[in-house]
């Protein structure tokens, strides 16, 4: 033994045992015996992220730190028992003024979807297109023929025979005592609009006098049935396979009325359960993709009568036992300390700044609670109001608990409230698709504010052209330039009372409907057309009218607050999705977006124009 | 009102507006003013602030904002007004808190769900505001999730051949030279119009299919057929009563061509993994060297093509481009050989001795002939491709000499040993077949959100309406269970109804509809195809083979079914086994008893607690505590304490009296 200078050894005043045996032990010199410490001097949290090892009794004791090794008077929860009951849909209503009062409900049909219903626009589906209207009427011939009925198939050509709309800015036909420079001047507009939509005349060419117009036929035969009926050999079959064909082309026949162009979105209300149970749900502000819990708001003590011919709805009550299923996902933490982790785990790769809350929480959530939580599967009834009743747990003892539901008014997800926020007991599941295919859109409207014009503007972006072809607006020839006036000298300036806007610009207009309420109401501006001579032309001094269904009714008038200075685009889009019987069902409707920020129409009165600025305008 | 101050307090800058151009036109997007940021306002003022005798954000408002345009009567704020801010704000603050929770909710179910990436961005938006997919996924209601994969596709024998074998784009592509002919029908049946002789149709011209279905418009198409039959008339618009029957004119055939095109330009060419069950491995491979060798067949015909008007165009004035009057129809001549790869022939009709067209024509050929051979050659050069590789480089290469869209279709040559299960599909179809029309009102549905389908259903359309109607053939490859064993096929058509009842194939599904040039049983040789489209449809829920077979549960959610889910937080017994082993000695060589040997564990634990006080924790004392203590001349050197006299110590009752465990 050597004598050590200067060690000195602290030992606490609070065990004196402690320092008696200190004064007893000598000190060594080196080579001694070196403490393994695993510890971390630096204070980092990462070094206990890794898990290191030592000695054994180190190991015991993390295990003992952690609560490894402390029994619980606990079992393991080995099966869940849950009933539940399921007041199914039976009816629903179009919400035109979302006055639930008003509403006039419909029965639903088993198997329908809540999207092909609510979001149907009619006016956009068959319209005036020439291939929907030749494909329809191609399907009828079709169905006709596979049903024996050839030779009524091959008339119905003849009945109804193929045409494009008429154009009345685009005159074919010779207008009479036209001049040689008016003719000249109509065949350029024709050939201009025949550019823009070059499908059109393709496909008349050789679908005209072989293909029926199926808009023609379904128009007739809403109104009853068709006189053709009669002469098919068997008009019992004929008949049925015009129905289905009805069926097929447009869908359920209560569908759609439940969008309001005004406001943008769509309206409706749906009814769950029978007499005793009744339920219901209304949502008023719905324009994305698919129905979803948080679209919907409950209605408390609304009780309205089951339409005629809509199911009883009687609760469906079901008990099921599972296994108790921990939560598992991939990347979770091991639940024990020294464990091999998933090789996506890196821990130590976590990062996250003390004002960066919500990684704080997800990565606690991982960390401390994610294995104590069983995942339940429940089944529902899609399409109806699916209330827990009872959920109890079994564990290994045999015990059973029951377990309540957690309310916590400050967080409540998959719930729908009623406007004071309180919460309908159960989950609603929406009678949705499963998958929504969309198309390419067939129409666009970009409404935009300019505040410059102190104005709005829709912007017809995509409309569908006579083909039945969606077809870009902002493809449309520019009008020429104004002729110089006659009797001006070019260094004169020129009046101009308007700038000129592109046709597809429909303005809105401010209006004050009530008393400090800002309203955009839909106006027109005028068209300039000069004749070859100078003069003015055909169509000159007319409205500007929207080509598009969307901007279509008269009057429209939109609440200011439902443009706002972002904007508000949209889409109308073909759907096609399948029901649960195995049905594909079509239709078009509408998509709610945001825009694209303020316009600038530049739009301007009171101008003395120079030569140039006449010849050269703004592009 | 106060809002003005409110901007200046928490103003959110957004791009800057760009400087007024005059000579700028409309505008449909323009960045949004400066409007006021109400998470910022909130940061400076939260809800809780705004209780009080006269909180901080009252009085800021009653200040008056720097603004020229008010003067110095800038009045207190009201009580009044004071609701409307606090009612605003504190309507903000539920906003932004649901909105929290809700981005919270999105980022778990993303990590839970596997994909790291959407739950940053979740977590990213959250705290910094990051730009996010407003249609939160959390929000949704998953369905079960039972996939029908679809292809629609074009399945030619490798025999087949069409108009022509001669003309470059039947070169190129006999196959689909063969699919575009069976389309338009006999080339003796489409009227080009009146000749010297009588009637000319196409049969005469000497045209390939796919001349037609390539030609650029009417006048282009006019052009090669005036070249092809010098002494026609007027091109044939209408059918005369005359004509045989089935007999279209040209321009109406040049229209079903159009709808060919659309098609060829939107597919791509079939692959081996389209003819098996999805995930299967494939019964039929890519024949590369067959591919190159029609690549080389095609450029030799370029450059035999290129070689007729070689030393005419050479001869043409390269500045003026002029030629005497008596050698322009010889020039023509000797570039026409081009018009059947695609390029464009047009003659100037105001100076028909300007030969800049046909100089440019050739040079431009000569120009793809060179960029297309180097490309042939890099192929050849480099063994390492892919099959992939390959096909896309040889598409390409084809397109560079025939023009855009133009599919080379590889031929699949059956993999010896490897099944026909395609072939078995088409032979013996294990479901009933559907009615045509029920199979073109799948195509007519589909059509409308689906591009490639669109294409094909106005072929169809239009097929009819000629005359020349095709059909198309569902074919499903799966495997259905019976008698416990797996065979192919399935007795339903899956795309179309779906009855209660009936279980989905355990077994992942294709649905192909197939337009199928030869016998079905030719599709056990080798073939090439044209896939149209393809897309994987979500289905609603389809019970499993177990949940509808015999004794399965009856359950009232059988056929209605969604999946939903309960989370409930049951703490689990935590206790897990030491990951030590204990190995204990009897310290006085007398035989265990349960009290001993519990004493030796209980002892084992006070041990493992006292060894978790480190040096750091507990200055001094911890020099004392149980660890292991190694002899190491290399660890960090330093004097220590003696612990052999330890031994010597009367330790009493109480193993560690200065350790104690803290709650």
């Amino acid at each position: 033994m050597a004598t050590i200078d200067p060690i000195r050894i602290t030992t606490s005043k609070v065990s004196a045992e402690l320092a008696q045996i200190v004064d007893r032990l000598q000190f060594r010199e080196p080579p001694a015996m070196v403490r393994l410490e695993p510890d971390s001097v630096t204070g980092e949290p990462a070094p206990g992220t890794e898990a290191r090892i030592a000695d054994p009794a180190w190991l015991l004791g993390r295990q003992w730190q952690l609560g490894e090794l402390f029994g619980e008077d606990a079992g393991t929860v080995v099966s869940v028992t849950v009933s539940s009951r399921a007041l199914p849909v039976t009816a629903w209503a179009p919400l035109g003024t979302g006055d639930l009062a008003e509403a006039q409900w419909r029965p639903w049909q088993p198997g329908a979807l809540l999207e092909e219903l609510v979001q149907d626009v009619p006016a956009l589906g068959l319209g005036a297109g020439l291939r929907q209207r030749a494909e329809a009427g191609a399907q009828l011939v079709e169905m006709l023929e596979d049903a024996g009925e050839s030779a009524l198939a091959a008339a119905l050509a003849g009945r109804y025979p193929l045409a494009l709309a008429p154009d009345p800015l685009a005159i074919e036909e010779p207008v009479p005592g036209e001049t040689p420079a008016e003719r000249e001047a109509r065949e350029a507009q024709v050939a201009a609009r025949d550019a823009l939509d070059p499908a059109a005349k393709r496909l008349l060419a050789v679908l005209g006098g072989t293909v029926p117009d199926g808009a023609a036929i379904a128009a007739e035969a809403a109104a009853g049935a068709p006189s053709w009926l009669a002469e098919a050999s068997d008009s019992a079959t004929a008949g049925a396979v015009l129905a289905a064909w009805r069926q097929w082309l447009t869908g359920d026949t209560g569908s759609g009325y439940a969008w309001d162009v005004e406001r943008m979105e769509y309206r409706f209300a749906l009814r769950f359960g029978d007499e005793q149970h009744p339920v219901v749900a209304r949502a008023t502000q719905f324009g994305a993709a698919t129905v979803r819990w948080s679209d919907l708001e409950w209605v408390p003590n609304a009780s309205p009568e089951l339409p005629e011919g809509a199911a009883a709805g009687a609760p469906v009550t079901t008990t099921a036992t599972m296994l108790a299923t921990p939560l598992r996902y991939p990347a979770m933490p091991a639940d024990r300390y020294w464990q091999l982790e998933d090789g996506r785990v890196d821990l130590g790769a976590m990062e996250a700044q003390p004002h960066d809350l919500a990684r704080l929480c997800l990565i606690e959530f991982a960390m401390t609670t994610g294995d104590d939580w069983l995942q339940v599967p429940v089944d529902g009834l899609l399409g109806a109001v699916n209330q827990v009743l009872t959920v109890s747990l079994t564990d290994t003892f045999g015990d059973t608990t029951e377990v309540g539901e957690l309310t916590d008014p400050a967080f409540a997800m998959y719930r729908v409230t009623d406007p004071r926020g309180a919460a309908l007991p159960g989950v609603v599941l929406p009678p949705v698709a499963a998958d929504i295919q969309t198309g390419s859109a067939v129409e666009e409207v970009l409404f935009l504010r300019d505040e410059m014009a102190n104005l709005a503007w829709a912007i017809e972006q995509t409309v569908t052209a006579r083909s039945g072809d969606p077809r870009p607006r902002s493809d449309e020839p520019r009008p020429a330039a104004d002729p110089w006036p006659a009797g001006l000298t070019p260094t004169e300036r020129v009046y101009r009372l308007q700038s000129r806007i592109p046709e597809h610009w429909i303005p809105l207009l401010p209006v004050a409907l009530r008393t400090g309420q800002l309203s955009l109401r839909k106006g027109a501006l005028i068209r300039t057309v000069f004749a070859p001579d100078g003069s003015r032309g055909p169509g000159d001094g007319e409205e500007i009218a929207p080509v598009g269904v969307t901007l279509s009714p008269r009057p429209l008038t939109f609440p200011g607050e439902e443009i706002p200075r972002e904007g508000v685009a949209l889409r109308a889009l073909p759907m096609l999705a399948r029901r649960a019987d195995g049905r594909y069902v079509r239709w078009v409707g509408y998509r709610v977006g945001t825009g694209s920020g303020e316009a600038s129409s530049r739009l301007a009165w009171d101008a003395a124009l120079s030569i140039t600025d006449l010849a050269h305008p703004p592009a | 009102m106060r809002w003005p101050s409110v901007r200046q307090i928490a103003p959110l800058s957004t791009e800057e507006v760009g400087p007024e151009d005059p000579a700028a036109g409309p505008a449909a997007r323009m960045a949004a003013a400066d409007v006021v940021d109400g998470a910022e306002l909130l940061r400076r003022y939260p809800v809780s602030s705004l209780d009080g005798a006269n909180p901080a954000l009252r009085q800021r408002l009653s200040a008056p904002p720097q603004n020229a345009y008010i003067d110095g009567t800038w009045a207190a704020v009201t009580n009044a007004e004071w609701t409307v801010v606090t009612t605003a704000l504190r309507g903000a603050a539920e906003t932004l808190d649901a909105l929290s929770d809700a981005l919270l909710a999105e980022s778990v179910l993303h990590y839970v769900s596997g994909n790291a990436s959407r739950a940053a961005a979740a977590m990213d938006a959250s705290g910094g505001g990051g730009p996010l997919d407003p249609d939160l996924d959390v929000l949704g209601v998953r369905q079960a999730g039972r996939t029908l994969t679809h292809n629609v596709a074009a399945v030619i024998g490798a025999q087949a051949t069409g108009w022509s074998t001669t003309r470059p784009r039947a070169l190129a592509d006999p196959r689909l030279e063969a699919w575009a002919a069976r389309r338009l029908g006999s080339p003796a049946d489409i009227v080009a119009g009146e000749g010297p002789d009588g009637l000319l149709t196409l049969a005469d011209a000497g045209l390939a299919a796919l001349d037609l279905v390539f030609a650029d418009d009417l006048a282009s198409f006019e052009r090669d057929l005036r070249a092809a039959l010098p002494g026609l008339g007027d091109l044939a618009t209408d059918v005369a009563p005359s004509w045989p029957d089935g007999a279209i004119p040209a321009t109406t055939a040049l229209a079903l061509a159009g709808s060919l095109r659309a098609i060829a330009a939107g597919a791509r060419p079939l692959t081996p993994d389209r003819l098996v069950i999805p995930g299967a491995p494939p019964q039929h491979v890519l024949d590369r060297e067959e591919l190159l060798g029609r690549c080389a067949a095609l450029l030799d015909a370029l450059e035999a093509a290129l070689q007729v008007g070689a030393a005419t165009v050479a001869a043409i004035d390269p500045l003026s481009h002029a030629v005497a009057e008596s050698e322009v129809e010889a020039v023509r001549a000797a570039v026409q050989p081009l018009a059947a790869f695609g390029v464009a022939l047009v003659p100037d009709p105001q100076v028909p001795t300007d030969m800049a067209w046909a100089a440019g024509a050739w040079e431009g050929a000569s120009a793809r002939f060179a960029s297309a051979t180097a490309m042939l050659t890099g192929l050849r050069s480099d063994p390492a491709l892919t099959d992939d590789q390959v096909l896309d480089a040889a598409v390409t290469l084809a397109e560079t000499v025939l023009g855009d869209g133009f599919p080379l279709l590889p031929v699949l040559r059956q993999v010896e040993g490897a099944g026909t299960d395609l072939a078995d599909a088409l032979t013996e179809p294990a479901f009933e077949q559907p009615a045509p029309a029920r199979v073109a009102a799948f195509v007519r549905d589909h059509a409308s959100v689906h591009r490639g389908v669109a294409t094909l259903a106005e072929a169809q359309l239009l097929g009819r309406a000629t005359g020349r109607p095709v059909a198309l053939l569902p074919v499903q490859l799966t495997l259905r269970e019976t008698d416990g064993t797996a065979t192919p096929g399935t007795d339903r058509w899956l795309a179309g109804e779906l009855p209660d009842g009936l279980p989905w194939p355990a077994h992942p599904v294709r649905h192909l509809l197939l337009e199928l040039l030869g016998t079905p049983e030719q599709a056990s040789d080798d073939i090439a195809g044209l896939l149209i489209d393809s897309w994987v449809e979500m289905l609603p829920y389809q019970p499993g083979p177990r949940a509808v077979g015999e004794g399965s549960a009856d359950t009232p959610l059988r056929e209605a079914r969604a999946t939903t889910g309960l989370a409930v937080h049951a703490h689990q017994a935590s206790a897990r086994a030491p990951q030590v082993i204990l190995s204990a000695v009897s310290a006085d060589g007398s035989r265990w008893t349960t009290e001993s040997v519990i004493g030796a564990v209980r002892s084992a634990i006070t041990v493992a607690k006292a060894r978790l006080v480190t040096y750091e924790n507990l200055p001094g004392d911890a020099a004392v505590l149980p660890a292991t203590y190694v002899a190491s001349p290399w660890l960090q050197a330093r004097t220590g304490l003696d612990f052999s006299e330890l031994a010597h110590i009367d330790w009493g009752a109480v193993a560690y009296p200065f350790v104690t465990e803290v709650d």
